[in-house]
């Protein structure tokens, strides 16, 4: 096969691209090609995808919505496969019963957020704040929550399995009536933690659990 | 290019597909267990697998090769020459191939297995069980340890960080996310 011919060419999922602009080295802004600081109408262009998204199809596939303010949004039912919401601003906003499957969440800020009953499955949410949020209720497989702040967040009822909160701060958080089984705590400081009717015995609270 | 992942309730290591929008030639990832739900995830994206990439040949990542054959017959690429005596591709650090249409780069990081293969596709890694979200691989001695340690530093964490990482257990992660929360590595970056 020539290598003109190669499927590499297509739009991937997840690429990684740098801004057009000359000399930037910034990564490019949602699908736009140029970062924020050279996007020539920044606030127009982040208005409109938030006006598309929240007006559109409650369905969403293979969309890059990166460095985007969100921040109050509602997107309650709404249902996100394989999209990129790196350092996205949710702060305050509901994402009730939403869906969010092998999706980027990763170093965003979703302080004070509302995520009762929803469902995430295979998603990297990696360095992200989820302090004072809500995940009442919801579906939380193999998650990678690695480095998060959940100071005082709320899990209760919820399945976590296979799930990751490695070197995470949870102080405060509350993990009542939950599925914990192969959940990994490893590096959290769980003392200030509520496993009330959980089984945070099925998980790894420190290295020493697995020998 | 279309990527999806199957995350079986048994077993529990992941198999990934990578194939192009509209369907058609396709490469999977670690068939770990062949289940309906991995069956319907290729029929339903048009997907014919014509390329089998084995990260490592632990039975949890190729117990479902056998009947994989069966259905697709594909090539099977791997570091080891035979699997289950089917005959395979082996490849070695450093090789390029094209598979399905994609270009696939072969990285050998030892320390967890002696067949052990990361491969590159695009912007993702394939890690098998070499690196996972906060963990490295298990090793059966202490130099195994650092032998992989040292490996994953010097051919993985040196490449770009926006890439993402898609183990063969647990979520995917990235770079990036591995040098700031994986404790193995923290200590030795």
């Amino acid at each position: 096969m020539q290598p003109g011919l190669l499927k590499n060419n297509l739009k991937i999922v997840f690429e990684y691209k740098t801004c057009t602009y000359e000399n930037c080295t910034k990564s490019a802004w949602a699908e736009s090609p140029f970062c924020r600081e050279h996007h020539p109408s920044a606030l127009e262009y982040e208005r409109e995808i938030r006006r598309e998204l929240t007006i559109g199809n409650k369905k969403n596939e293979n969309r890059d919505y990166s460095d985007l303010d969100f921040s109050g949004i509602v997107l309650d039912n709404f249902d996100f496969l394989y999209c990129r919401f790196t350092r996205v601003r949710f702060s305050g906003g509901s994402l009730k019963n939403t869906r969010f499957l092998m999706c980027l969440l990763d170093n965003i800020d979703a302080s004070e957020c509302v995520f009762t009953g929803s469902r995430m499955m295979s998603v990297l949410a990696a360095g992200s704040n989820f302090s004072d949020c809500a995940f009442t209720g919801s579906d939380l497989i193999n998650v990678n929550f690695n480095g998060i702040q959940a100071f005082n967040t709320i899990f209760d009822e919820s399945d976590l399995f296979y799930s990751r909160f490695i070197n995470a701060q949870a102080e405060g958080a509350s993990f009542q009536d939950c599925n914990l089984k192969r959940v990994d705590f490893t590096g959290v400081n769980v003392n200030d933690v509520n496993f009330s009717n959980s089984n945070p015995e099925e998980s790894y609270i420190s290295r020493e659990d697995e020998k | 290019m279309k990527l999806l992942s199957h995350f079986p309730a048994i077993g529990v290591s992941n198999t990934y597909i990578i194939g192009s929008t509209e369907g058609g030639d396709a490469i999977l990832v670690d068939p770990g267990r062949f289940d309906v739900t991995l069956l319907n995830l290729i029929e339903d994206n048009n997907f014919d697998i014509k390329t089998v990439l084995v990260t490592h040949d632990h039975e949890n990542h190729i117990k479902g090769l056998k009947t994989l054959m069966k259905i697709y017959n594909p090539l099977v690429i791997a570091g080891n020459e035979e699997i289950f005596e089917i005959p395979t591709k082996s490849v070695k650090d450093g090789e390029s191939l094209i598979c399905s249409g994609f270009q696939v780069e072969v990285i050998e990081v030892k320390g967890h297995s002696s067949d052990s293969r990361v491969y590159r596709i695009a912007s993702y890694l394939f890690t098998g069980d070499v690196l996972s979200a906060g963990r490295i691989g298990s090793s059966s001695t202490s130099y195994t340890r650092e032998f992989l340690l040292q490996s994953i530093k010097t051919k993985i964490m040196c490449l770009d960080e926006d890439l993402l990482i898609l183990p063969g257990h647990g979520p995917p992660t990235s770079i990036s996310a591995e040098k700031k929360w994986n404790s193995d590595l923290r200590n030795t970056l």
